[in-house]
């Protein structure tokens, strides 16, 4: 990669990170569902963890676990929905005649999802150690976590962007949100696998996502579980999904 | 009562058809508040029932209330959206240059909002019987239950209507479903209030309308027929149902105001 690329690449970053930033629309669901979505968990439903079978240390670090996920899902829709806004407008063809190459677009876009997933994982920590989190695993482990966060919202990004090269059109936005947000609520929210009603446990059990919020949550804990699992979980998707990013941007060019 | 009836009668008509003309608000409409039913039993069924002091050994029932808490907060995206479009194409401008009251016309325009609540309540019970949810008031509290969410949706149908007559678009309105359903989130929707741990939650979850308007219809599922949760709701829909009601209908009078 050349210094051209690398600055173009940051360019792109700076302009997608910046446009959701300032844009109500984008910003705001951004921020305040994983908000919502901790509060009422937090709040309404922390006597299960007077639950025997509960076996988690602390039931606010349970749900952050969680909300952190969601919000690094849905970071990265948010900037596949920024994209699908660049088509509307005609910016992002003009923004294709300008790049020399593909990938260094693509990397754009994915470090501004990456931008975005760490100002919001930042408010979201302040939040819940304001709320009386505490922290029992090791500054490893909670990298670790932090990483994996990092990692969903990558592959979420490249899902999201993907989508978005090939309907460029904002009306895709609910058909975009739905296959991420399903798998994030058929999966151990409110209390641990062994919890769940028989159902949601069988749902759960073949669901990509429990892996990732078991492995979150143990590294958060300093007991960490399924956390080689869950890394080739999303390292394999994020994989995925960046060839099926990059042949929605190569359609684009063809087109 | 006759000319009331010639009155309301085509609006009611339109309202109706126009709100089963769009398949997928239809779909919406059932399909949503079935997976947050889903997803809240599945995830607290097993674990809630064990609390010390939780009414019930069925989640699936009490869970159902949501349910119809629901009905209400779609009716406002629904009753709002087609005023709003109405307001945009001006046929409620020529409305209110009718002999049509303004009370009439908003009735009519709530019909089908309505007609919709019944069925999605119907729908509602037949999945919650599907998954082992019972209603103990009987085949009578059934009915009732089932009225309740229409009478949710008169309720938050009605502040949809008046959002769309002041803010002149149904897009506009569209904005207030994600309010209610974060107030949703934020009410006694998962455990029933004094067994909620947060006091802090606790607090906002009693000065939530939206607790109330749940708990209404919840309460003849799990305990049976106990007045005071039927009469908070009662109450609490009627105080927001009147304001709203006075508010569209001096708007509605605005509107036949040559200026």
């Amino acid at each position: 990669m050349t210094s051209s690329d690398l600055s173009i690449m940051i360019g792109v970053a700076r302009r997608q990170a910046i446009r959701t930033f300032t844009t109500p629309q984008l910003v705001i669901p951004l921020v305040l569902f994983p908000l919502l979505l901790f509060t009422a968990f937090v709040g309404s439903a922390s006597a299960i963890a007077k639950n025997p079978n509960f076996d988690y240390y602390d039931y606010t670090a349970f749900e952050f676990v969680y909300v952190l996920m969601q919000s690094a899902a849905s970071a990265g829709v948010a900037t596949g929905i920024a994209v699908a806004q660049d088509f509307e407008s005609g910016f992002a063809r003009r923004m294709l005649v300008a790049t020399p190459r593909r990938s260094v677009l693509l990397g754009g876009i994915v470090l501004a999802g990456i931008i975005q997933q760490l100002w919001l994982a930042a408010v979201l920590l302040v939040v819940a150690l304001a709320a009386g989190m505490s922290i029992h695993g090791s500054a490893i482990e909670v990298i670790g976590m932090f990483g994996l966060a990092l990692l969903f919202n990558i592959a979420g990004t490249l899902y999201a962007s993907g989508v978005a090269f090939r309907a460029q059109t904002t009306q895709v936005g609910p058909a975009l949100q739905l296959p991420i947000l399903l798998p994030l609520f058929f999966a151990p929210v409110y209390a641990p696998r062994k919890l769940l009603t028989h159902w949601l446990h069988e749902v759960a059990n073949w669901n990509p996502v429990t892996p990732l919020l078991e492995a979150g949550r143990g590294l958060l804990a300093g007991a960490p579980v399924s956390v080689a699992i869950a890394f080739g979980i999303v390292g394999g998707a994020g994989v995925l999904l960046a060839v099926f990013a990059f042949t929605g941007l190569r359609r684009v060019e063809r087109a | 009562m006759k000319g009331f009836a010639a009155q309301i009668g085509p609006l009611a008509q339109r309202s109706i058809v126009r709100t089963f003309r769009r398949p997928p608000l239809v779909a919406a409409g059932f399909v949503f508040p079935l997976i947050l039913y889903g997803f809240t039993y599945g995830g607290l069924g097993k674990a809630a029932t064990k609390l010390p002091g939780f009414p019930t050994s069925s989640y699936a029932t009490f869970a159902l209330g949501l349910t119809f808490a629901y009905a209400g907060i779609y009716a406002t995206t629904l009753a709002g959206g087609q005023i709003g479009d109405d307001v945009q194409t001006g046929f409620i401008k020529r409305l209110a240059l009718t002999r049509l009251g303004s009370i009439t016309l908003l009735l009519g325009q709530l019909t089908g909002v309505v007609f919709f609540a019944f069925l999605q309540g119907a729908v509602f019970l037949a999945v919650g019987f599907a998954l082992g949810a019972h209603v103990a008031a009987g085949v009578g509290g059934a009915f009732v239950v089932v009225a309740f969410g229409a009478f949710n949706a008169i309720t938050l149908g009605t502040v949809g209507i008046m959002a769309a007559l002041r803010v002149g678009s149904g897009q506009a309105v569209a904005g207030l479903f994600p309010v209610f359903m974060a107030s949703m989130f934020l009410s006694s929707m998962n455990l029933p209030r004094d067994l909620i741990r947060a006091g802090w939650f606790r607090t906002i979850a009693t000065y939530n309308p939206l607790s109330y308007l749940m708990e209404a219809p919840r309460s003849l599922l799990v305990t049976g027929w106990s007045p005071e949760p039927l009469l908070l709701g009662l109450l609490v829909g009627a105080s927001i149902f009147i304001p709203a009601l006075l508010s569209t209908a001096a708007s509605l009078r605005a509107l036949s105001v040559r200026k």
